[in-house]
């Protein structure tokens, strides 16, 4: 089985950290600690979509921070996947808000890099690294979750661009982003299943799109549903090729699946419940209790290590598209469990609403954790990924 | 080809041509099976690891883990973990290997044993229990009171007894008996590493195990026919298979992170070893479970090889130290933290 095997045949688990990445962890760290101080922020389960803050976004991209990989003539700064990867997991482990950055950081300026055109490259990824310009995730349709084949939206040929009708759904943030890499047919369905569609860099101010929330279960407002109502699109927004929009789709999700935050989404929860027990009138923990928290920092050790493994097969010029949905598929489990174990642990009453952190946290990790298995491909869907390179379908 | 690949090929082709169903049958029965040990002398891969002062042929702690590991994958009937862990000791006791086939001997909790200085000379009297091939071989090095000792082990009185797996795990009792050699009391961090190291090689077998089971399991469900298909064309078979191979993976990882910070940081690695030994652990609770799910009734039989590798990791699994012990431990270095300092120590 020739899964997390550098293309030397040694083991990505066994790479030395190199000196500047620990440099750069500790600049990163230092900047956390700051902010903290200053109040900037209030930590939160899954913060990395919950937490919108653009002031945040901006800090990051002066410092550098924001299209970390990217060639410098596109505001990038050419450093490794594995620095990208260093910075991603501490702030995603202090709970920063990076929600208004993180999809165009993530995927949508490596999709531009790869498959825009100049102009495009000139028009966005400066913005993007400087944090000021945000983009969204224009995949899902009310009748198309799983089976994102089968979506309907329609981009019928105009004169200099093209007409689209049709809508996205889940979509988050699209009410405060600025453009969103849609995925659309631009030919009817055909005999074959993943031919006729193509992607298009949607102005979500543009006339024509009209944004509906979507209130989640915890009443928080971040999904929404896109409808698009004879929107012209340009040609020069049209990204790579027309007819090529699966399999620009794919590469866009195997950067989406590539990063570390599909595992620490609750970790507040752990962290403060310790927090909760090295307090001075803390109650002397019981063998069980030691126990779990042993397994769930072996659990997380092991996860981590595992993600940063991806970020070395990134770094080889690989793509792990198999590696990463199986660490989304254990990490995410992971999140879930920790929350379900703690709670176990913690005689407390969880609410969103209460003053203890450790019972915020808890209801947060509860309320939001269905959908840590559901975003960014189903859990089982990912799992068929794997059965395919084992060679079972 | 890097020495590494080398070693790994070695090993394959060596314990891929000895360990027949058939050797393994015999070791059930409790035989020994001359014809793996052989194969494995004349590649000299039992000393990779042990320093070449007390008759080793040197080498990294990870060549004598891939040893241990391919021959877990094949699961080979030989001590071989105790071997390269007494090597270890030897090394550190500046004690030359015996002339012949050794094991490791480490008191229990509950065993009574002792070194004593005498007028004739350094002895050892009490009973240990739980020692690997104990049968088979013959010297032991066994570890009291901080020293290491060497014992001819036909002076001793064996009493056979077996892992869950079927694995020689026997009892000696010893009564004045004459040790061939012993040290100087070691420094207490080689003495503390001991219960360490040994996870860790423990750890390098499960996953070895695991792997074996992951690739039979692969191999069952193409070839396995219901419903006018191979059940490999199920979505639950399918689901199953990739959690399984998730947790092998996940073992891989833990694994190797925690010889990397073995050799890095030798006795500083004890967290990264008990993490290992805890994920791998789990690791096995599912892929067993999903292993025999998978195989059906075939998986349940003593004829279908499956069950020398479950057998072996449930064994493993309770050796040097089950998930429980060590996850008690690290659960109270956890708490000993300022939250803040977890992610920290995460990362390391």
């Amino acid at each position: 089985m020739q899964l997390f095997t550098l293309p030397d045949g040694s083991s990505p688990f066994q790479v030395p950290l190199a000196a500047d990445a620990k440099g750069l962890r500790q600049e990163v760290r230092v900047f956390l600690r700051e902010s903290a101080a200053a109040d900037w922020f209030e930590p939160q389960c899954d913060a990395w979509i919950a937490g919108f803050s653009p002031e945040f976004s901006q800090a990051l991209g002066e410092r550098g921070w924001l299209g970390m990989a990217w060639p410098k003539k596109y505001g990038g700064h050419e450093r490794p996947s594995l620095h990208r990867f260093v910075v991603s997991e501490e702030l995603l482990a202090a709970s920063a808000p990076v929600a208004a950055h993180w999809i165009a950081d993530r995927q949508s300026g490596p999709a531009i890099l790869r498959y825009g055109t100049e102009q495009q490259k000139q028009q966005f990824l400066p913005a993007i690294a400087r944090g000021e310009c945000y983009f969204g995730i224009g995949m899902s349709e009310p009748d198309s979750g799983s089976d994102l084949a089968s979506i309907r939206s329609l981009a019928e040929k105009v004169p200099n661009g093209w007409r689209l009708n049709g809508r996205k759904v889940w979509t988050s943030w699209a009410h405060r982003f600025h453009y969103m890499i849609t995925l659309v047919r631009t030919a009817p369905r055909g005999e074959k299943h993943h031919a006729g569609m193509s992607q298009l860099i949607i102005d979500l101010s543009a006339a024509g799109v009209t944004i509906k929330p979507i209130i989640s279960i915890d009443g928080e407002h971040h999904f929404n549903q896109v409808i698009f109502d004879g929107v012209f699109v340009p040609d020069e927004m049209v990204l790579g090729e027309v007819g090529n929009g699966w399999g620009q789709v794919v590469g866009e999700l195997a950067f989406e699946r590539s990063g570390p935050e599909r595992l620490l989404s609750t970790l507040p929860v752990l962290l403060a419940f310790i927090q909760r027990h090295s307090e001075p009138n803390a109650q002397t923990a019981d063998r069980h209790t030691h126990i779990m928290l042993g397994r769930l920092t072996a659990q997380l050790w092991t996860l981590r290590r595992l993600s940063l493994a991806v970020a070395h097969l990134l770094d080889q010029g690989d793509v792990p598209d198999v590696e990463s949905a199986l660490v989304k598929d254990l990490g995410t489990r992971y999140e879930q469990t920790l929350t379900e174990t703690i709670r176990e642990l913690a005689p407390v009453q969880p609410s969103l609403h209460s003053a203890d952190p450790l019972e915020r946290y808890l209801a947060q990790g509860l309320l939001r954790g269905p959908s840590f298995t559901l975003r960014g491909g189903t859990n089982e869907i990912l799992r068929g990924i794997v059965a395919r390179r084992l060679g079972l379908r | 080809m890097n020495e590494l690949t080398l070693i790994a090929e070695t090993a394959g082709r060596l314990f891929g041509e000895t360990c027949t169903t058939a050797v393994l049958e015999a070791a059930e029965q409790g035989e020994w099976t001359e014809i793996v040990w052989d194969a494995l002398e004349q590649t000299g891969l039992h000393l990779i690891s042990v320093p070449e002062a007390v008759g080793g042929v040197g080498g990294s702690l990870n060549e004598a883990v891939t040893v241990l590991r391919i021959a877990a994958q094949h699961a080979a009937p030989l001590p071989l973990a105790e071997i390269y862990l007494a090597g270890w000791l030897l090394g550190e006791a500046g004690i030359g290997l015996p002339n012949g086939r050794f094991t490791l001997a480490i008191p229990r909790p509950t065993n009574d044993v002792a070194f004593a200085e005498t007028a004739v000379g350094w002895q050892l009297a009490g009973e240990l229990t739980r020692i690997a091939f104990a049968r088979h071989v013959g010297f032991a090095i066994v570890v009291v009171a901080g020293r290491v000792g060497l014992v001819d082990l036909a002076d001793a009185t064996l009493i056979p007894s077996q892992n869950l797996a079927e694995e020689p795990r026997d009892t000696a009792v010893f009564a004045q008996t004459k040790l061939l050699a012993v040290s100087e009391s070691l420094a207490p961090e080689v003495i503390s590493h001991l219960p360490v190291r040994g996870a860790l090689l423990r750890t390098a077998q499960m996953v070895g195990a695991l792997e074996a089971i992951l690739a039979c399991s692969i191999r069952y469900v193409g070839e396995r026919e219901q419903f006018g298909r191979p059940i490999a064309k199920f979505q639950a078979i399918q689901q199953y298979m990739a959690q399984l191979a998730g947790e092998v993976v996940a073992a891989k990882a833990a694994l190797e992170t925690a010889v990397m910070l073995v050799e890095q940081e030798g006795q500083g690695a004890k967290t990264a070893v008990a993490m290992a030994k805890i994920r791998v652990g789990e690791a096995v609770s599912t892929a067993t479970r999903i292993a025999h799910q998978i195989h059906g009734a075939m998986g349940f039989t003593q004829e279908y090889p499956l069950h020398y590798f479950t057998k072996r990791l449930w064994a493993w699994r309770d050796e040097f130290g089950a998930e429980g012990e060590w996850a008690e431990w690290l659960g109270k270095e956890v708490l000993k933290m300022k939250a803040q300092n977890l992610w920290p120590f995460v990362v390391g």
